[in-house]
């Protein structure tokens, strides 16, 4: 087959370049679409871009003059034929996934950019989907053929799962790897979609998806990479491949980090030790299958067959174990006595309060400015060790300040009316999505969650005195004076009794520039 | 600027052009994953859109990945339909022939191989080994004269071209050398006594003919008569690479070159014993070009298989004239393993024998050689090149070479350790860990030890010095100068440990013997390397190196593996040291 595309002059472009160009804009376009579907800012993307590919192809192509360097006499011819010949190869998949950490970590610094995590979650299933791309070059070159030769096909070969070599018939490993990893692709997107956000105890919540997508990654290409004639190997040995090394480096992390966080978050349980020995049998199940197919050639359909059920049994319970690490109302501390209901505030206008049991009456002002008798507002005990998963950001654009807040997962329909009436009362939150569930991480509407007497009392401080999109009005010295009373006031009474609502708020600002999503706990 | 944007243009148009003619092209499968590529993309662009919307975000995105992973697709399924969408090589193909012709007319043989696509010797250009060949090479060299006939024919990145070329066809200058060469003989018969024209049992004496036969050489090459010559029309074929023509060495012009025969060695050689063939024998001398990568294919009749030891001893017998003076060390009073069989292949220039025998209390397949000319011996790597990614199973690199009898040798590509050479090239350079088993173009093995060398370039002054062709590295030396050497610790092979072992060794000039001592076959325990150097040196080798052992050992004949293998499988390897005929396809 001819690899050459275009041979203009002295310039030779073959059909892999292009494949591998619109591979690298898959990517950049995936991920971008991922950010933007989570409200992001895409340009953090486009910034990662550039480090990606450079570091990708330059990371690939080491890797591969580290394992082939007689192929190359030098790591500098290895690096100039980079720059100057378009041949099909050449290349490590590894160095991809390292371009593209790489890319994540720089990018990841950058404000408003969400974290190298975040970042890594929307880059994971571009990367599947552009790696499936990569390897139908394959197809142009030498590489990726399976060990086994045929006489003849075992199946048509227009199927393109068999190539002619010259002499014999061998597997089209290109063509399987490319199905397999737009399984990958679309099992990372799924659990993006669905799962991907959930904290993890004592965690955070981004992650997820990046640590889904090696999982599964690695256990494709431990019985792929070996089926191959052109395996690389490290030069130290030649038994166990380098895909193969870092596939179990892979499964080995996650389940010693994973199995660490779930023993501390739930003590140590029989799931656990199920877990363990399942995972080492599948462990020592692969490492016997490679054996015996690198002794027994003619083993193969039986034992890459059996190591690929063992690889696939290493993935699932590396992410059971992972996913056990999710929060869930397991982990939350026992609901408190609900305050009073304060639905009625929203429609008198005034702030609403949480009753509680030793609530004194006593003045407090409102967002007006009024001096009100009422019931004491409770301030609520700060435990921030029990509420850690049910830190609420309020968000809203609309008057140009946004304070985030990320939802409580268990909420119930009183408790949203509950925020509903409290958001609309205050004034802040103008618009209100039933769903809210799913457009929690949107920015562009605004969503709204509970929150406790002090945040309350805090937003109240913050827009008792300013009006929507006009700047801060100036205050006398006893306008001041008589806030700060109030906040000393506030916080000299004693801590309210604990209620369902959630005690650890992380409040920030936003303008539609900037996105500070550090949140303090 | 507006030129280049012009171009730029005609460029895309072209492609675009032969791209929509590809589709024409597809048929069958291809053409329906197109159909189902397309309906797919459609649904999964609905997909993404309704998905960016309910999203409310990444519309844009979500549908240009879809676009571009299905462009990418697209182009996997109709680039082999398309070839290459635009091709527009610079420089011109007659000129570059021009200049190589001319070049050879000059006999300026380093010019003519830089614009040639392979390094294949021309056969011209190679020193004569006497003053004889020396007469032929240089009516040969002298000789050439070209014209090109017609237009360069051009289709993408290869150009024909029609020369038609004038030179001195050694062929013909057979008959006349023979009658002249008789001719003399009778005129230096008369003119002499007896006694100084023939020996005891009435042959020629050797000088007489070889007198003879140079007065013939001079008096018939050396006039060049005309009929010597012929003019013949030769398509030649260029490629365009790495952005420049280059010359492809065709067979039709290889033998032009070579003044109508395969090779001028080979006929300079064997000539003489033509011409003489009536009043003596000169035994014919085979070679393989030293740049082949596979030997002559040999004589699948001449394999044979055979539990009967008379059956190989007539074989022995039959090979009296190659065998000479060598002992061999196969005999038909040898205690064979029960049950196994003895292999073996035997033509002018190469005898093999292989048999299974217990030797100490191992199991050993044992393996003797002798060939009649040192190019015999080679070395094959997969893929022709060093460094080549891909292993294939050593059966397979054997049919690939036409081996009569192949081994495993090295496994080079497993680790970094040692000295590699091949084809006379250094291309690994790790001076420090193993010893290295040398081959020089006598076709004797050298040994350099481990730590031996402190530089590179003491290391290709050994290899220019001795003309070393290709080496091995595992080791360790066995026996070096008919001594056994003794080694306490080796970082290859676990030496003192029992495994499946490899041995090549060295008789005597020509002849040699490799063993392998197996693992399984009822028999668990292998051997370890001092089992080995005591069997080589038992065998009376001169020189004996340990090779990769294993499921890496194996001996080969007839494509399939004599010896015993570990776990009855073969192993991928990345190279074989083998044996070849030299008797060339046209000449059985």
């Amino acid at each position: 087959m001819e690899p050459t595309a275009l041979y203009i002059g002295n310039l030779q472009v073959g059909w892999s370049s292009f494949i591998i160009i619109l591979a690298a804009l898959v990517w950049l376009c995936c991920a971008c679409s991922l950010v933007g579907m989570d409200g992001g800012r895409k340009y953090v993307i486009w910034v990662s871009f550039p480090f990606a590919v450079v570091f990708s192809l330059f990371i690939a192509r080491f890797l591969n003059w580290y394992c082939h360097p007689e192929m190359y006499g030098s790591l500098k011819g290895a690096m100039a034929s980079l720059m100057q010949k378009s041949d099909v190869g050449g290349f490590e998949m590894p160095g991809v996934l390292a371009g593209i950490i790489i890319a994540a970590i720089i990018a990841g610094r950058i404000k408003d950019s969400g974290g190298t995590l975040y970042l890594l979650d929307v880059m994971a299933p571009g990367t599947a989907l552009g790696m499936a791309l990569l390897y139908l070059t394959d197809r142009f070159g030498i590489g990726c053929r399976g060990k086994v030769t045929f006489d003849a096909p075992p199946v048509d070969p227009e199927l393109f799962l068999y190539v002619y070599d010259g002499t014999s018939y061998r597997m089209a490993l290109y063509m399987i790897q490319f199905i397999v990893l737009l399984l990958i692709f679309a099992l990372t997107l799924l659990f993006r979609f669905k799962w991907g956000d959930r904290v993890l105890i004592n965690g955070r919540g981004e992650g997820s998806t990046a640590v889904l997508f090696m999982l599964l990654l690695s256990a494709a290409e431990v019985p792929l990479d070996s089926a191959r004639y052109d395996t690389s190997f490290l030069r130290s040995n030649g038994f166990v491949s380098f895909m193969q090394i870092i596939s179990a480096l892979v499964f080995l992390s996650v389940m010693v980090i994973c199995s660490i966080r779930s023993v501390k978050a739930k003590r140590l349980r029989v799931l656990h030790w199920i877990i363990w020995v399942v995972f080492a049998a599948a462990l020592g199940g692969t490492i016997y299958c490679e054996y015996l197919v690198q002794r027994h050639g003619s083993w193969y359909v039986t034992c890459y067959s059996w190591m690929s059920v063992c690889c696939i049994v290493m993935a699932v319970v590396c992410i059971i174990l992972h996913i056990s690490n999710f929060a869930d109302e397991e982990h939350m501390p026992e609901a408190e006595p609900e305050g009073e209901a304060v639905a009625d505030a929203a429609d008198t206008g005034e702030v609403a309060t949480v009753e509680t049991d030793k609530g004194e009456a006593d003045t407090f002002e409102t967002d007006t400015g009024e001096t009100v008798t009422g019931k004491e507002p409770a301030v609520m005990a700060t435990d921030t060790a029990s509420f850690d998963t049910k830190d609420l950001v309020l968000l809203d654009i609309n008057n140009g300040t946004v304070q985030r807040f990320e939802k409580s997962y268990h909420e119930s329909p009183e408790e949203k009316e509950y925020r509903k009436a409290l958001a609309e009362s205050l004034g802040i939150i103008s618009e209100y999505e039933d769903d809210y569930i799913k457009e929690r991480k949107r920015v562009a509407g605004s969503e709204t969650y509970a929150f406790n007497t002090e945040t309350m009392n805090d937003i109240r401080r913050r827009y008792s005195c300013t009006e929507t999109d006009e700047p801060a009005k100036k205050r006398s010295v006893r306008q001041d004076a008589e806030e700060e009373k109030a906040v000393v006031l506030q916080e000299s009474r004693r801590p309210a009794p604990r209620t369902t609502f959630p005690t650890n708020i992380s409040v920030y600002t936003r303008d539609k520039r900037t996105w500070k999503k550090r949140r303090k706990r | 600027m507006k030129n280049a944007f012009d171009n730029f243009m005609s460029i895309l148009a072209e492609a675009l052009l032969h791209l929509s003619e590809s589709f024409g092209n597809m048929q069958g499968l291809s053409f329906l994953c197109v159909k189902i590529l397309i309906v797919i993309t459609v649904l999964l662009l609905v997909g993404a859109v309704f998905l960016s919307i309910s999203k409310k975000g990444g519309h844009i995105s979500s549908v240009l990945t879809v676009i571009f992973a299905a462009g990418a697709v697209l182009l996997f399924l109709i680039a082999p339909y398309s070839g290459m969408l635009v091709v527009r090589p610079s420089g011109n193909p007659a000129e570059v022939i021009n200049e190589f012709m001319t070049d050879i007319c000059d006999q300026d043989y380093e010019g003519a191989h830089a614009l040639c696509g392979d390094n294949a010797a021309f056969g011209t250009e190679r020193n004569p080994a006497d003053d004889l060949e020396g007469i032929f090479l240089e009516k040969l060299r002298n000789g050439f004269s070209y014209q090109l006939i017609g237009n360069t024919f051009m289709d993408g990145l290869t150009a024909k071209q029609y020369i038609k070329v004038r030179y001195f066809y050694l062929p013909a200058t057979e008959k006349d050398l023979k009658e002249r060469t008789l001719e003399i003989l009778d005129a230096i018969v008369q003119d002499s006594q007896k006694k100084d024209v023939y020996d005891e049992k009435n042959n020629y004496l050797p000088g007489i003919t070889d007198e003879a036969y140079s007065q013939a050489v001079l008096q018939t090459v050396g006039n060049g008569k005309d009929y010597f010559y012929r003019t013949e029309m030769v398509e030649v074929e260029l490629h365009f690479v790495d952005g420049v023509w280059k010359m492809q060495m065709n067979d039709a012009l290889r033998k032009v070159l070579n003044g109508g025969v395969d090779s001028t060695e080979y006929f300079c050689s064997n000539v003489k014993s033509n011409a003489l063939e009536d009043v003596t024998y000169i035994p014919k001398i085979y070679m393989i070009d030293e740049a082949a990568l596979a030997g002559p294919v040999p004589n699948k009749d001449l394999f044979g298989e055979t539990t009967d030891s008379a059956e190989v001893q007539a074989v022995v017998d039959s090979a009296s004239e190659l065998i000479g003076d060598h002992e061999l060390r196969w005999n038909p009073d040898i205690e064979r393993i029960n049950g196994t069989k003895i292999s073996y292949y035997c033509d002018e220039t190469i005898l093999a024998i292989s048999w299974r025998q217990k030797i100490d209390g191992e199991y050993c397949n044992v393996s003797e050689v002798i060939i009649a000319d040192p190019s015999q011996l080679r070395r094959k790597l997969a893929g022709d090149t060093f460094g080549y990614p891909v292993q294939q199973p050593a059966t397979a690199l054997a049919a690939e070479a036409n081996a009569v009898f192949a081994l495993n040798a090295d496994y080079y590509k497993f680790r970094y350790n040692g000295i590699c050479v091949y084809q006379r090239e250094l291309y690994r350079c790790e001076m420090k860990s193993v010893d290295t088993c040398y081959f020089d173009e006598d076709g004797n093995m050298l040994f350099s030890r481990a730590g031996q060398f402190s530089s590179e370039d003491e290391v290709r002054k050994f290899i220019d010095d001795n003309n070393v062709l290709f080496s091995v590295s595992f080791g360790p030396i066995l026996v070096d100068d008919g001594e056994i050497c003794e080694t306490k610790s080796y970082p290859l092979g676990n030496i003192h440990e029992n495994y499946s072992r490899s041995s090549f060794g060295q008789i005597d000039e020509l002849h040699y013997l490799m063993v392998t001592i197996n693992r399984t076959g009822g028999h668990e325990e292998g051997g370890r390397i001092e089992n080995s150097a005591i069997i080589m040196h038992d065998f009376g080798c001169e020189k004996a190196y340990a090779l990769d052992g294993g499921q890496t050992a194996e001996h080969i004949m007839d494509k399939h593996f004599v010896s015993h293998v570990d776990w009855s499988e073969e192993r991928m390897v990345s190279d074989i040291i083998y044996f070849a005929t030299a008797i060339p396809d046209n000449q059985e």
